[in-house]
């Protein structure tokens, strides 16, 4: 079982890389919906022996708020303000890789020192969830669309979220919930807000800010 | 000797205690006096804003002003200490932008709030490390322990730092020439006075509590000392503002207080209790003393101001005909900051001098030259004091009207109506002074009990003699010289007669028509002493270069820089100023960039913590 959890792990990582690597939105956000289907994935093989009910909600709700929900007011929000393609990052994709790279290496080496309370499930759990972290602040450094910031912040969460189920037993379901419920209010507030931009920006005669429409700030 | 109060109070590590001993005793003096008399001078002196200003505002400041001074001279807790001292930072401030209007008092207003909150951030790091170390915030408590010498050291730098601001040690004093011309004369008077003198309470009191410090720490403040005094001195005479030169003068008798207390350390430091008990006991004396007559000259020159609403030395004159009693009052004040014998100030720089004196008997031999250079600049200090107010006295009351566009026409509308409410409490400073300098018993014995109390000695224990039989002689010779000039006064009148005599112009070497512009000017008295130390006080004259047989027109002006505002802090505050303007530049209009900061920073936190 452990097979199927470093394997999970790997590859909430390597769509994370994607994610980086991506400059459309739109494959940003279903490469996202993938991540967060693995990491849905997640509690089912943590307990090998006997599947509980609390996994499987745990499972559930997972992917209904980040592999159906926030994409689908993600998607909404990008159709709202008609803006499907990425402006340049201010990293070039290439850097951005070799950067994440790098700080995927700097997760691993530094999860070596770490110690954590509890016994871990796995020992892939905390460098993936680091590097993860990593990850998505990488993202939101780099990337210059409100969207593309939100992607980034949904990526940290994920991280935080696979390192609470690689500490599945020492962290209380409460958490748990509390990082899906972070997340739903933060993306809804997001919406919100890239509404709010794009009114602002509809009032705007002389339609020259319509190319900056939904740049941060 | 001691006496209590001690009420629990719900502030974490604060308690509502508070004691007065000698050490409180001592600046509980100047404090009360001062601020009645000043309180009572504000009433006259706020006359004239009466429904135009807010007033209660004012008066509320200056009564939080005196609960703070009360509150800080007597609390015996950390935290009571520092929120009474934060008070009073704060209500003086509110004080001296009275007149909000004009751009300078704002500036010099807030100069002293960043000024005070650098010196309160020094404290609170000295104080809690204190704390700390005894493991309580009680000042009773934290004196029984006995502090390693490096904390000790340490702790001094500190408390220099964080009370030299308030009291205007030479280097940190920036904000004293501003923010006491800026304020109205009964605050000045309270500000130099009572306020800086917190920052030698607050000196003192560390000094008590810290009982054993190493002996550099006496050499420190005698350097302090001297250097405050003598370039306090120097830089008051270069000054053309009535109260500006005042304030400068703090700076002088602020460096003789720290001169005073310097002596007691070292006297301390070598187990000299007598030496001990001379040094502190001469700079606490100084202490009220100053207050006093630096109370007295500014009320005095609050008066000047506001009968002539100008402060320009160069500009006034002539007012010892028009305004009589306010210019005895003023004289009484120059003649007790000069140190010279019937006042007050003579009394605390003998006791100074002795101790200095005493420390060239008792003293190893670098003791024996720190007092050797303390007696120079004492006598130095003295005697520029009095060139500085012969100056002053000579260019405010004697002579003429010195500008031809204002100063005439309010030499005639001038005249002595001030207010009761002003002239009393003047009064009563100017007797205190003459007071003490007749008859300094008293007061002297007082300030030897805090003395005592700083140098860790029974007073009971040091024949006190010694310094009271030459200090008696002084006195006596004194009277006798005083009596011998009013003999000569009473003489003069017995044979010239009661009748009036013939009013001629002051300086007017014979000549009757002379123009008011020819007279000695404030800055020409003074020229021949700036001209000589030129290059220490970086004096400059533009102008006075008059061409032709028959110069119709010709402009003299002439400065001192102020070498530690002009050459530390304005370069210091230019390099701010640039380095920010560079980040600035460097500011990405992206949200971006500063994510990246964030996140560089956590990848380093990351890192340090691991390692």
């Amino acid at each position: 079982m452990t097979t199927w959890i470093d394997a999970g792990c790997i590859l909430i990582v390597f769509f994370a890389l994607i994610i980086l690597a991506t400059s459309r939105i739109v494959g940003m956000i279903r490469i996202f919906v993938l991540q967060s289907c693995v990491l849905s994935l997640m509690p089912l093989f943590l307990h090998a022996e006997a599947v509980s009910a609390r996994d499987v909600m745990l499972s559930l709700g997972t992917v209904s708020l980040k592999a159906a929900l926030v994409p689908f007011v993600l998607f909404w929000a990008i159709r709202r303000i008609s803006m499907r393609t990425e402006v340049k990052p201010l990293i070039g994709v290439g850097a951005s890789i070799v950067c994440g790279a790098l700080l995927i290496a700097g997760a691993f080496w530094v999860s070596l020192a770490l110690r954590i309370p509890g016994r871990p499930v796995t020992d892939l759990g905390l460098p993936c969830a680091l590097a993860t972290v990593l990850l998505g602040f990488m993202i939101m450094v780099t990337r210059t669309r409100a969207v593309t910031q939100v992607i980034g912040y949904l990526v940290i969460e994920n991280g935080i979220f696979l390192f609470a189920v690689s500490l599945f037993d020492a962290m209380p379901t409460l958490i748990e919930m509390g990082i899906l419920l972070d997340i739903f209010v933060a993306v809804f507030i997001m919406a919100i807000v890239l509404n709010n931009i794009n009114e602002e920006f509809e009032h705007d005669p002389g339609g020259e800010s319509r190319a900056k429409m939904g740049e941060t700030f | 000797m001691e006496s209590f109060l001690q009420i629990a109070w719900p502030v974490p590590f604060g308690e509502l205690a508070l004691k007065i001993d000698p050490l409180s005793l001592v600046f509980l003096c100047p404090v009360i006096i001062l601020l009645i008399c000043a309180g009572a001078y504000g009433v006259g002196y706020m006359r004239p804003y009466w429904g135009k200003r807010p007033l209660g505002a004012h008066v509320g400041f200056y009564l939080l002003f005196a609960l703070a001074l009360l509150l800080i001279v007597t609390a015996n807790n950390v935290i009571l200490f520092l929120g009474a001292w934060e008070t009073m930072t704060i209500t003086t401030f509110f004080l001296i932008i009275f007149s909000d209007e004009k751009e300078a008092v704002r500036k010099a207003g807030f100069l002293y709030l960043i000024a005070s909150h650098c010196a309160t951030f020094c404290l609170l790091i000295m104080f809690f490390l204190m704390a700390h170390f005894a493991g309580s915030m009680d000042f009773t408590v934290m004196s029984k322990v006995g502090f390693p010498l490096e904390l000790a050291g340490i702790i001094f730098l500190l408390a220099l730092a964080g009370f030299g601001v308030k009291a205007g040690f030479l280097p940190l004093h920036v904000w004293l020439p501003y923010a006491h011309p800026a304020a109205p004369a009964h605050i000045s008077a309270l500000l130099s006075g009572v306020a800086i003198k917190m920052g030698i309470y607050g000196l003192c009191r560390v000094l008590w509590i810290v009982g054993i410090l190493p002996a550099w720490c006496g050499y420190m403040l005698i350097i302090i000392g001297v250097i405050c005094g003598v370039m306090g001195v120097l830089y008051a005479l270069g000054q053309h503002e009535l109260k500006k030169l005042l304030a400068y003068h703090s700076i002088e008798n602020i460096g003789i207080i720290t001169l005073g207390l310097g002596v007691g350390l070292l006297g301390r430091s070598y187990d000299q209790p007598f030496l001990a008990v001379l040094g502190f006991g001469g700079g606490l004396l100084h202490v009220i003393n100053h207050s006093l007559f630096k109370g007295l000259l500014f009320l005095a020159a609050g008066s000047v101001i506001s009968k002539t609403h100008s402060g320009d030395i160069d500009q006034l004159g002539g007012l010892a005909k028009t305004m009589p009693v306010t210019s005895v009052l003023f004289l009484v004040g120059a003649l007790s900051i000069c140190g010279l014998p019937l006042f007050n100030g003579f009394i605390s720089e003998f006791i100074i001098f002795f101790g200095l004196f005493q420390g060239v008997l008792a003293l190893p031999l670098l003791g024996v030259i720190f007092s050797v250079l303390g007696i120079i600049a004492l006598a130095l200090m003295g005697a520029l004091a009095i060139a500085c107010f012969t100056k002053v006295y000579g260019a405010v009351f004697s002579g003429q009207p010195r500008s031809i566009d204002s100063g005439l026409e309010y030499s005639k509308t001038v005249d002595e109506t001030t207010s009761i409410w002003m002239l009393a409490p003047m009064i009563i400073l100017a007797w205190l002074c003459a007071w003490i300098g007749l008859a300094p018993k008293m007061m002297s014995g007082i300030t030897f009990l805090g003395g005592a109390c700083l140098a860790r000695v029974d007073l009971f224990l040091i024949d006190m003699s010694r310094i009271y039989i030459p200090l008696s002689t002084t006195i006596g010779i004194a009277f006798l010289f005083s009596g011998l000039i009013l003999g000569l006064l009473v003489m003069r009148r017995f044979i010239l007669g009661a009748e009036p005599q013939p009013v001629r112009e002051a300086w007017g070497c014979g000549f009757t028509r002379v123009s008011v512009r020819a007279q000695y000017t404030a800055s020409s008295f003074a020229r021949s002493i700036i001209d000589l130390v030129k290059n220490i006080l970086q004096a400059r004259q533009y102008g006075a270069k008059a061409g032709g047989y028959f110069p119709l027109r010709a402009r003299l002006a002439s400065s001192v820089r102020d070498v530690s505002e002009d050459m530390m802090f304005r370069p210091l505050l230019a390099g701010l100023t640039r380095l920010s303007r560079k980040i600035d530049a460097r500011r990405v209009l992206y949200t971006q960039m500063y994510l990246m900061y964030i996140f560089l920073f956590l990848i380093f936190l990351l890192v340090w913590k691991l390692r």
